[in-house]
């Protein structure tokens, strides 16, 4: 299959690479609408469970932990039009996913929104991309600690970009105001229900959310980002860590998504095998050693 | 509206820690310690747990703690 592209695409020109990769976009990804609205009424599930005595706390807290790492990836989907693909009239299907979503993250999709589309702008770049603070760190564990900067009250540093983002980008600043009202819902929804289910509160939704953004931060953007410059072909990595690729939410693959954000994350493993070709020619890291059919369980091991 | 949420993001983006510790973890430390004791106690015990989960947030608030809430 590789020696039939290479054939195929011997001048390997930028456009003959976008003309295949369009062949992959415009599709609704039906997939992330169901994982976004099942995750969520699992979560639901879980609190009911729990509170009605089926499940013990403790099984809740890591079923919890489980069902919520499933909560980013369909925002993420939303926040590049996957989830409508090419239909106009599907476009509120991105937010309105993509908001209840991240209900157990507590974080707003308009928010993450903004800054996500600021990291594929500036991958890499110190003094604007805000995954910069936690993406380019000696360890994975301060990788781990440094992403809850992008909650809260925040990392100083990235709140300085944001004021600067707001003061230069009309689309940003808007998008910021809009999903300042849902921070705020979750801000005071949070204290609520610890007031009535002050453990559950703790057990089911704060600790599991924090532990899943640390796993964001270093699954998502430290191991496929740090140490590289910037640079449409160079600041992304093919990436190993001896675990499944499913268990990683197919991060190792995270270069096809910034190559062309577009694409389906469903329907990347195709695309990288339509694209090994230009990926090799354009130098990507990690791509020489890509097998030619990626499946879930290939890039295990090189 | 725009207003109103214009001066309570204010309000919290200098006090939303203290607040989000005082309710939250305040509620939090009360249960733990209502799950830890095993004798009888009186309503005014019900403010240590709240008392501690201020003074975590004027601490929080101090080191820049932004992941308490």
């Amino acid at each position: 299959m590789f020696e039939k592209n290479l054939n195929q695409h011997d001048n390997f020109d930028i456009d003959a690479e976008r003309l295949l990769a369009r062949t992959f976009m415009g599709r609704v990804e039906w997939e992330m609408i169901v994982i976004g609205l099942g995750q969520f009424i699992f979560w639901i599930g879980i609190w009911f469970s729990v509170l009605s005595g089926f499940i013990p706390l403790w099984a809740g807290f890591f079923l919890s932990i489980l069902s919520i790492s499933f909560s980013y990836l369909p925002s993420h989907a939303g926040q590049h039009g996957h989830l409508s693909g090419k239909h106009k009239s599907l476009k509120w299907l991105n937010a309105v996913v993509g908001q209840i979503s991240l209900i157990p993250l507590a974080q707003s999709h308009h928010i993450l929104k903004a800054i996500h589309m600021k990291h594929h702008a500036y991958t890499n770049n110190p003094e604007r991309d805000p995954d910069y603070f936690h993406t380019h760190v000696d360890h994975w564990w301060q990788a781990a600690i440094n992403t809850h900067g992008q909650t809260g009250i925040g990392d100083p540093r990235l709140q300085k970009m944001v004021e600067m983002f707001m003061e230069e980008d009309e689309k940003f600043k808007s998008d910021i105001e809009r999903g300042t009202v849902y921070s705020l819902i979750f801000f005071f929804a949070q204290m609520i229900t610890a007031i009535y289910f002050p453990l559950e509160t703790l057990l089911l939704w704060w600790v599991p959310r924090k532990l899943v953004t640390s796993y964001l931060g270093v699954i998502f953007s430290h191991q496929p980002h740090k140490s590289l410059p910037q640079g449409r072909y160079k600041d992304t990595r093919f990436w190993v860590n001896g675990i499944p690729r499913f268990f990683n939410h197919s991060m190792q693959i995270h270069v096809m998504h910034h190559m062309y954000p577009k694409i389906c994350h469903f329907d990347e493993p195709k695309a990288i095998e339509a694209l090994k070709p230009f990926m090799i020619a354009r130098g990507i890291p990690g791509a020489e050693d890509l097998p030619d059919d990626i499946s879930y369980k290939s890039l295990t091991f090189k | 509206m725009t207003k109103l949420i214009e001066m309570i993001t204010s309000h919290l983006t200098n006090w939303g820690l203290v607040w989000f510790c005082l309710i939250f973890w305040g509620s939090i430390f009360n249960a733990i310690l209502l799950n830890i004791i095993t004798f009888e106690v009186t309503k005014s015990f019900y403010l240590f747990g709240y008392t501690s989960g201020f003074l975590f947030g004027l601490f929080a608030k101090y080191k820049n703690w932004g992941w308490v809430n």
